[in-house]
C-alpha cells in the first residue's frame, strides 16, 4: 500500500494539498518541539541535594539544613576545604581513609547545601584535580560516592564549570560498570548527565568516550533510583541533534525490553524520564521510531495517558506518542486503527489533554491528530465523529495562535481524502459542507491574515477546498463574505512566491472578471 | 548454619554461604566479613551490593577492585600474565583499546594510551593501569614510622591495603615491565594470570630507590 507518510514528507509542499503539507511538517516539529527552550533548561542540569544512598548515612542533624552564610564566606570556606582534601589525600597514615572521607563529606556539604553553591571557588582552588584521584579504582565506595557527589554539583554550574569536568570523565564512565556498587555508579552517572546536558560538544566527547552502553545498561535493572538518573543521563547524552546516539541506544541489548517494562510498570518518575529518552529516540531516528511502533509501546504511552494526571509524565509522554504518529505509518496504519479499542482510548486521551488547562498538551495534542487525520478515510471518519470535533470547533475560534494552526491542520485534514500520488486531493463533501455550516471559514481566514507563511498556506489551501468544493458554486459567495477576497489580495505583492502565486491564482480563477455578473 | 571460609586455589575468599544469609544474622547494620574489609553498610541491599562489587570482581592476585569485569581482565592480562607479556614481546597487538565497543588493539601501553588521547578524548595524564610501582611511603604496618610528606607522583592514589601492596611490589618486580622479563622463568604458561606469587620472593631485594622505609 502506498504509504503517503513518507511519500509525504519529500514533496514540495506547496504545490499540494493540506494532507501533504501535514506529513512533511512533522519531522522538523517533532526535533523543535524537543529544543523548546525553557524546558531544557530545567532539564539538563540537576544539583544534587539530596544523597542518593539507600540509607541515610549521613546523619547530621544540622547539616541537614540549608547552610545561610554570605557567599564570600562560603567562598573561603570552600577554597580550605580543598586544600584540607590535598592534605587528606596526601596524608598516608593510619586512619586515612576516614580522614579523606570526612574532608570529601566537608567539601560536599559546600556543594549541596548552600542556595547558590561556590561551584567556582572550588574549582579556582583546583578540586577537579583531586577529586579526579578519590576516583581511582579500588578506593571505598563512601570516597568514591562523595567525589563523585562533588563533580556532580560543578558540573551543574555554568558551561565553564562544567567543562572541568573533562579529565574526569573517564573515571566517571567506567564507575557506571555493572561491578560498582549501585549508589556509586547512580552518582557517577547524575554527574554525566550534567555534563552531557551542557552542550553538543560534551556530548560528543562523552559518546566518543564510550558512556552510552555502560549508561544504557543502568536502565536495565530494577532499582528505581538507577534507572531514573540513568535515564534522565541517557535522555541528555543522546538529545543530538546528531542521531547517531539515538540510532546506536535503540540497537543496544535490552534497551527495547527495559523500555517496555519501564513505561508498563515503573512509578511516575522513573516513567517520566524514560518517556523523555523515547522522545529523542522517535525525534532522531527512524530505526528507533520504526523499531518502537512495532513494540507495545504506542499501546503503553496511549495507557499512561490515559490513566495520568501528571504534567511532568504526559508531556514527553504525549510528545513521544506525536513523534511516533508522525514519524511512521504503522502507526496510525497498524497500531491505531479505527475501531480498536487502543484507538478508543488514544482518543479519550487526546481529549483529555485538548480540556486540559496546560497549553503545550492542547497544542500538542492537536498535533497528533492532526497526523491522525492525515492516514485512512477511516481515521478521518473517527475524528470527524468523535467527541472532539466540537472541542476543536471551539478551540479554533478562541484559543491562542499556535493551538490555532494545529487545529487547522486538523480541520483541513478531514476534509480531504488520502492521496496516492502528487494529483490534487479529492474532498470528503460531507465533512467540508459540514465544518463549514459550523462555522470555521472565519477561522481560516483570519489565518490568512496572519503574519506566519505556514498558516497563511493553511487558510489558503482551506479556501481552495471551499471554492472548489461547496456545492452550488457557492463557495465564493461564503469567501467573500466573510472578506476572504481582501486577505487574499494582501498577498497580491508579497516577498514569498507560493502565497504570492496561491492567493493570485485562487482569486484569478474564482473572482475574475466574470464574478458577480450573474446577480 | 556455619559458615567458614576457605582458600580456593587462586588465593581468593568465599563463602560457604550466601552473604545475605550472613549480613541478616549480623543484625540490621551490617558490617562486611570479608577479612581485611569491615565496610559498614546500612542495609541488606547495601550489603549485596557491596559484596558484588567489592568482593566478587576483586584481582586474585593484587587484590585491586575494578568497577567492571571487563577492566578486571584487562588489567589482570596486562599486570600479572607472563604469556600476555611474552606476545607483546613477539610484537602482538596486545593491548586494547579501554573504550568497549572500539575493538582496537595496540602494541604496547603507550601506544593504547596515544589511542585514547587521540581518538578517545582521554585527558592526557590520564592512567587506568598505574604500573604496579610501590608506593614508596607503604610499607609493612609495623615498619611504619611516619607517614611521607611526598605526594604519589603520578597522581593516583594508592590501594589503602598494605599487605596488598606487598604483593604488588613482589609480582611488579617480576613480570610489569615492557620489556621481556628475560631474567625470569615461571615454568608454566599461563592463561589469564592467576599466579600467586609466594611471599618469600617479597624480601630482600632492597626497595625502590628514595624509600623512606626502614627495616627493623
Amino acid at each position: 500500500m502506498a504509504d503517503p507518510g513518507f511519500a509525504t514528507n519529500k514533496r514540495d509542499p506547496i504545490k499540494s494539498s493540506v494532507v501533504n503539507a501535514a506529513g512533511t511538517r512533522r519531522r522538523q516539529l517533532a526535533v523543535t518541539v524537543g529544543k523548546e527552550r525553557r524546558e531544557s533548561l530545567v532539564r539538563a542540569k540537576r544539583l544534587c541535594r539530596v544523597g542518593v544512598s539507600d540509607a541515610e548515612v549521613d546523619v547530621d542533624v544540622e547539616g541537614e539544613m540549608m547552610i545561610d552564610e554570605e557567599q564570600s564566606i562560603l567562598e573561603s570556606q570552600t577554597s580550605l576545604a580543598v586544600e584540607n582534601l590535598k592534605s587528606a589525600l596526601a596524608y598516608q597514615g593510619k586512619g586515612a581513609v576516614q580522614k579523606r572521607v570526612g574532608a570529601l563529606q566537608e567539601l560536599r556539604r559546600l556543594l549541596s547545601r548552600s542556595e547558590f553553591p561556590p561551584v567556582e571557588s572550588a574549582v579556582k582552588a583546583g578540586a577537579v584535580a583531586i577529586l579526579v584521584q578519590c576516583l581511582s579504582f579500588g578506593s571505598p565506595d563512601e570516597q568514591l560516592l562523595e567525589a563523585a557527589w562533588c563533580l556532580t554539583n560543578i558540573a551543574a554550574g555554568n558551561p565553564e564549570e562544567t567543562k572541568a569536568l573533562l579529565p574526569a570523565l573517564p573515571l566517571l564512565i567506567a564507575h557506571l560498570g555493572e561491578k560498582s556498587s549501585s549508589p556509586v555508579a547512580e552518582q557517577c552517572a547524575w554527574a554525566l548527565g550534567n555534563v552531557a546536558g551542557e552542550d553538543e560538544e560534551l556530548r560528543n566527547v562523552l559518546l566518543i568516550q564510550g558512556a552510552l552502553v555502560p549508561l544504557a545498561r543502568m536502565m536495565l535493572p530494577y532499582r528505581r533510583s538507577t534507572v531514573r538518573t540513568a535515564a534522565w543521563a541517557l535522555s541528555n547524552l543522546i538529545k543530538g541533534p546528531n542521531p547517531k546516539a539515538a540510532n546506536e541506544l535503540i540497537r543496544v541489548d535490552g534497551v527495547l525490553d527495559a523500555i517496555v517494562r519501564h513505561l508498563t510498570k515503573a512509578d511516575d518518575e522513573s516513567a517520566t524520564e524514560v518517556a523523555w529518552v523515547v522522545v529523542y529516540l522517535s525525534a532522531l531516528s527512524n530505526l528507533a521510531t520504526s523499531v518502537l511502533v512495532k513494540s507495545d509501546v504506542l499501546q503503553l504511552l496511549v495507557n499512561r495517558l490515559a490513566t495520568s494526571n501528571s504534567l511532568q509524565l504526559m508531556i514527553p509522554v504525549l510528545r513521544s506518542l506525536g513523534n511516533l504518529v508522525a514519524g511512521d505509518s504503522h502507526a496510525t496504519y497498524a497500531v491505531l486503527v479505527p475501531g480498536l479499542e487502543v484507538t478508543d482510548t488514544a482518543m479519550q486521551a487526546l481529549i483529555k489533554c485538548l480540556n486540559s488547562e496546560h497549553r503545550v498538551l492542547k497544542k500538542e495534542a492537536a498535533w497528533v491528530l492532526s497526523n491522525i487525520a492525515a492516514g485512512s478515510i477511516e481515521h478521518k471518519q473517527l475524528i470527524y465523529s468523535s467527541e472532539t470535533l466540537p472541542l476543536l470547533l471551539h478551540l479554533f475560534s478562541a484559543a491562542p495562535f499556535d493551538i490555532r494552526k494545529e487545529v487547522a491542520y486538523i480541520l483541513g485534514n478531514i476534509c480531504v481524502a488520502p492521496t496516492k500520488g502528487d494529483e490534487i486531493p479529492n474532498l470528503i463533501l460531507e465533512h467540508l459542507v459540514s465544518l463549514v455550516e459550523k462555522g470555521c471559514l472565519p477561522g481560516f481566514i483570519d489565518l490568512v491574515r496572519s503574519a506566519d507563511i505556514e498558516a497563511a498556506k493553511l487558510g489558503l489551501q482551506f479556501i481552495e477546498l471551499v471554492l472548489r468544493g461547496m456545492p452550488n458554486g457557492k463557495g465564493p459567495k461564503l469567501v467573500e463574505q466573510e472578506d476572504g477576497i481582501e486577505a487574499m489580495e494582501r498577498f497580491q505583492f508579497h516577498e514569498n512566491e507560493d502565497v504570492r502565486t496561491m492567493a493570485n491564482s485562487l482569486v484569478d480563477k474564482y473572482f475574475g472578471e466574470d464574478y458577480g455578473l450573474d446577480e | 548454619m556455619d559458615i567458614f571460609f576457605f582458600r580456593n586455589k587462586e588465593g581468593s575468599i568465599s563463602y560457604s554461604q550466601p552473604p545475605c544469609l550472613v549480613a541478616w544474622m549480623l543484625g540490621v547494620e551490617v558490617f562486611c566479613p570479608i577479612a581485611g574489609c569491615g565496610a559498614r553498610l546500612a542495609s541488606i541491599e547495601d550489603f549485596e551490593n557491596h559484596y558484588y562489587a567489592r568482593h566478587t570482581a576483586s584481582c586474585s592476585v593484587c587484590s585491586r577492585v575494578y568497577p567492571t569485569l571487563r577492566l578486571l581482565s584487562l588489567h589482570v592480562s596486562e599486570a600479572h600474565d607472563s604469556f600476555f607479556q611474552a606476545k607483546v614481546a613477539r610484537g602482538y597487538d596486545m593491548y586494547e583499546c579501554l573504550v568497549e565497543g572500539c575493538g582496537l588493539k595496540f602494541k604496547s601501553y603507550k601506544s593504547r594510551q596515544h589511542h585514547l588521547v587521540d581518538k578517545h578524548k582521554f585527558p592526557t595524564s590520564f592512567e587506568f593501569f598505574k604500573k604496579a610501582l610501590p608506593s614508596k611511603k607503604h610499607r609493612i604496618k609495623s615498619q611504619r614510622k611516619k607517614p611521607s610528606q611526598k605526594e604519589d607522583t603520578s597522581g593516583m592514589m594508592e590501594v589503602e591495603n598494605a599487605a596488598m601492596d606487598d604483593l604488588v611490589s613482589a609480582v611488579s618486580r617480576l613480570n610489569t615491565s615492557d620489556t621481556a622479563p628475560s631474567s625470569i622463568s615461571f615454568g608454566r604458561r599461563n592463561t589469564k594470570g592467576m599466579s600467586f606469587v609466594p611471599r618469600a620472593v617479597q624480601r630482600g631485594k632492597g626497595s625502590n630507590s628514595g624509600s623512606s622505609v626502614t627495616k627493623k
